[in-house]
């Protein structure tokens, strides 16, 4: 039987007991995998999750993690703020790093780690479970192949409000967070179309955020070497949700709700659906281990932890790069950067221009 | 003037935060169960406090030193009528003159009742869980108009639709699919009342003082059906020829699948429900969806095909536009309504921005 790998856990927030806690008990059932450390300043939320795995050990810092346990891979799972210090640790103490999205807070930080990461033999792979959803990695795939022909354009729609258990009100102050939802489900949308279309160059950047938010809708326009278009997210509005790309040759629309199939069309004829076939590897360890195929956001969580694990230990190939994950930042960084208001057409005009007078972007700029 | 929003994280409370972030006027504090509602509202910069309307204790904390309060909770059905007297409760400790409750014309069903009025008693026997728990809560509040504590009065809109509304994206979503249907070629009457017009009744309410208490019907000024509705959303969305099916009312059966949905809705299901831990409840979904499950062929053409709903069809069947003259009269008067064109125009700008418009 192979060795169970040791897992650490900094920061035992919202994220570890939603989306984390139950796959990895799976994997301590099928004896994969073993935490055996959880790190967090905040005694209560170590204790919660001690709760869960009650072999592990708590820590208040992460320096002490390391030097208590052997970890061979650490999952990192604080405020992106605190991400570079305690990824350079696990890579000095030899352990690979699994890293939540955003890798860090600054692209200079991202840098920083992916530069690091590059001279030491372990490796960091970023938390990006959108990179499973089946229809997605069959359209990247088309669109490598050229099916689309040229001028491409897409729209990347994704609104629904959030339900997140948050613990605290950082997420929702700038200082702490940094932003909303262009930071948290704009992530996401980015690293898809980067898988898509490969690293992009952002033009502008709309969003609704008065001085001391943050923002609950942004629209970014980007272009791609060969493809343009828009991308937008809300925690406020269900929005038509979904991408849609649209070549001279063929047209896909990829529903959000429905990651297992996708629809095509060519030049104007009618929309066929068509089911996606892609699968992989479901167990850890095994040369022909069993293949599986995500139904869901959470599937897609388990397929992305099996993978990065089997990156450990079969050799294959780590789930999302370091160097992917700094180019997301940098576009975040752009996007905060050149931020302007975004027009509310169904807004009245006293709305529409306190929105611009008080934007966030306009207050900081004036200070 | 100082409100508190309770549940101020909805649809209703996100609208009304942002109305008074930008124009000001009257100052809100936006009283919520849990941070996530700052998802919503940390934009405008609105100050938030933290109570739970199922606590008497933090929601007094949370309302203390406000002119009003503004009842917007959602969710269980089993907690509207105990959250409705936890806040009425704690107006009355606090000493906060006035208790605005959020009801719904759903306790009139399908407004079928001739000569139907604010007072009209509610059709208990028609009505589904959430209509009854409401009916329940109005018929506790009337109980409690003189006995002393905050003036209360309860405004009961049917549909608020506008920007982000359910009632426009659900219908707009079948239209850009093909799918949209109407029942009896859409003659049944549509009970609207457009976001911002149940704002400013909201706020003429708040402002008042010393004015009737009770409950009150609150609607747009136009009469509606849902054809009229149907088309004019087409419209807005650029759809020149839209895809209209139509159904007989008698022709629609209740599907087993809203069958077992009720039986779900039942308080004691609900109850049940609660105790199962999350990943049994997810198997037996899988297990059940396993076994209804068709299979799916590799490739197929898509068609638009005609897809009612159960509440759809209830809903569509609605006979009268409910009255409103109590409300108009009470607290009516300088309120400018939006009519209906100008609210579809805004809808419009909307769903230009969240992509139902044709390409």
């Amino acid at each position: 039987m192979p060795q169970e790998k040791n897992i650490g856990i900094i920061g035992c927030g919202a994220v570890v007991e939603e989306c984390y806690a139950g796959i990895l008990r799976k994997f301590e059932r099928q004896h994969w995998v073993r935490v055996v450390a959880l790190c967090d300043p905040q005694v209560t939320r170590r204790e919660r999750l001690q709760r869960i795995f009650p072999r592990a050990r708590g820590y208040a810092r992460h320096e002490e993690m390391f030097q208590g346990e052997r970890i061979d891979l650490t999952i990192v799972a604080s405020p992106p703020t605190f991400h570079l210090p305690q990824v350079l640790c696990a890579l000095e103490h030899e352990s690979y790093v699994f890293c939540e999205k955003p890798m860090t807070s600054t692209a200079a930080a991202a840098e920083q780690l992916v530069l690091a990461a590059r001279s030491l033999p372990h490796r960091v792979a970023v938390g990006m479970p959108r990179r499973f959803y089946p229809s997605f990695v069959e359209i990247a795939r088309l669109v490598k192949e050229e099916a689309f022909g040229d001028q491409i354009t897409f729209c990347f729609r994704d609104g629904v409000p959030v339900q997140w258990p948050s613990a605290s009100d950082n997420l929702f102050q700038r200082e702490k967070a940094g932003g909303g939802v262009l930071l948290d489900r704009g992530s996401h949308i980015l690293d898809q179309l980067l898988m898509i279309f490969g690293a992009p160059k952002v033009l502008s950047c709309h969003d609704d955020s008065l001085a001391g938010g943050v923002e609950a809708n942004v629209v970014m326009t980007l272009s791609f070497p060969h493809a343009s278009g828009v991308m937008q997210a809300s925690w406020e509005s269900i929005f038509n949700n979904g991408l849609s790309i649209r070549g001279q040759d063929l047209e896909a629309f990829l529903d959000l709700q429905d990651i297992g199939a996708y629809r095509l069309r060519k030049a104007n004829g009618p929309w066929k659906e068509i089911v996606a076939r892609q699968s992989w590897p479901a167990e850890v360890f095994g040369t022909s281990p069993r293949q599986m195929q995500p139904k869901d956001y959470g599937e897609c969580f388990y397929l992305q932890l099996v993978a990065m694990l089997r990156a450990m230990t079969c050799g294959d190939p780590i789930p999302v790069e370091a160097e992917d994950g700094l180019t997301v930042i940098r576009c975040l960084e752009e996007g905060y950067r050149i931020a302007q208001p975004l027009q509310f057409g169904w807004l009245d005009k006293q709305e529409q221009e306190a929105i611009i007078k008080r934007h966030w972007r306009g207050k900081q700029l004036c200070a | 003037m100082r409100i508190a929003l309770i549940g101020g994280a909805g649809y209703v409370g996100t609208r009304l935060a942002q109305r008074l972030a930008l124009v000001g006027g009257i100052e809100a504090i936006a009283v919520l169960r849990s941070y996530h509602g700052l998802s919503q509202l940390s934009r405008f910069g609105v100050p938030y406090r933290l109570g739970d309307a199922s606590n008497l204790k933090s929601l007094a904390e949370a309302i203390e030193g406000c002119d009003a309060v503004v009842n917007l909770t959602m969710g269980n059905n089993g907690r509207i009528l105990p959250d409705a007297k936890v806040i009425w409760e704690a107006c009355r400790i606090k000493a906060v003159p006035l208790f605005i409750h959020l009801s719904s014309g759903a306790v009139h069903g399908r407004a079928a009742q001739p000569n139907l009025s604010d007072d009209s008693p509610p059709e208990h026997g028609l009505l589904d869980y959430y209509a009854r728990a409401k009916a329940r809560t109005e018929t506790w509040l009337r109980e409690q108009i003189g006995k002393g504590g905050p003036r209360i009065v309860a405004l009961r809109p049917v549909l608020i639709w506008g920007p982000g509304s359910g009632w426009v994206t659900r219908p707009a979503a079948a239209l850009l699919a093909g799918n949209a249907c109407l029942v009896d070629e859409g003659k049944g009457i549509c009970n609207l009342i457009y976001i911002d017009n149940l704002m400013e009744c909201i706020f003429a309410v708040a402002r008042s003082e010393g004015k009737a208490e009770g409950i009150f019907n609150v609607s747009d000024k136009e009469e509606t059906t849902w054809r009229k509705y149907y088309l004019a959303l087409a419209q807005a969305m650029g759809l020149e020829e839209p895809h209209l099916h139509y159904i007989k009312e008698s022709d629609f059966h209740e599907p087993l699948a809203n069958q077992i949905q009720v039986i779900l809705e039942h308080p004691v299901a609900k109850k049940v429900k609660s105790v199962i831990p999350k990943d049994i409840k997810k198997g037996v979904k899988a297990w059940l969806g396993g076994l209804v499950a068709k299979p799916r062929p590799a490739e197929r053409l898509i068609l638009p095909c005609p897809q009612m709903d159960y509440v759809t069809w209830w809903i569509q069947t609605t006979r009268c536009k409910l009255p409103t003259a109590k409300f108009n009269n009470a607290y009516g008067n300088g309120i400018a309504y939006i009519s209906f064109e100008e609210a579809m125009a805004r809808t419009a700008a909307w769903m230009q921005f969240a992509g139902f418009c044709a390409a």
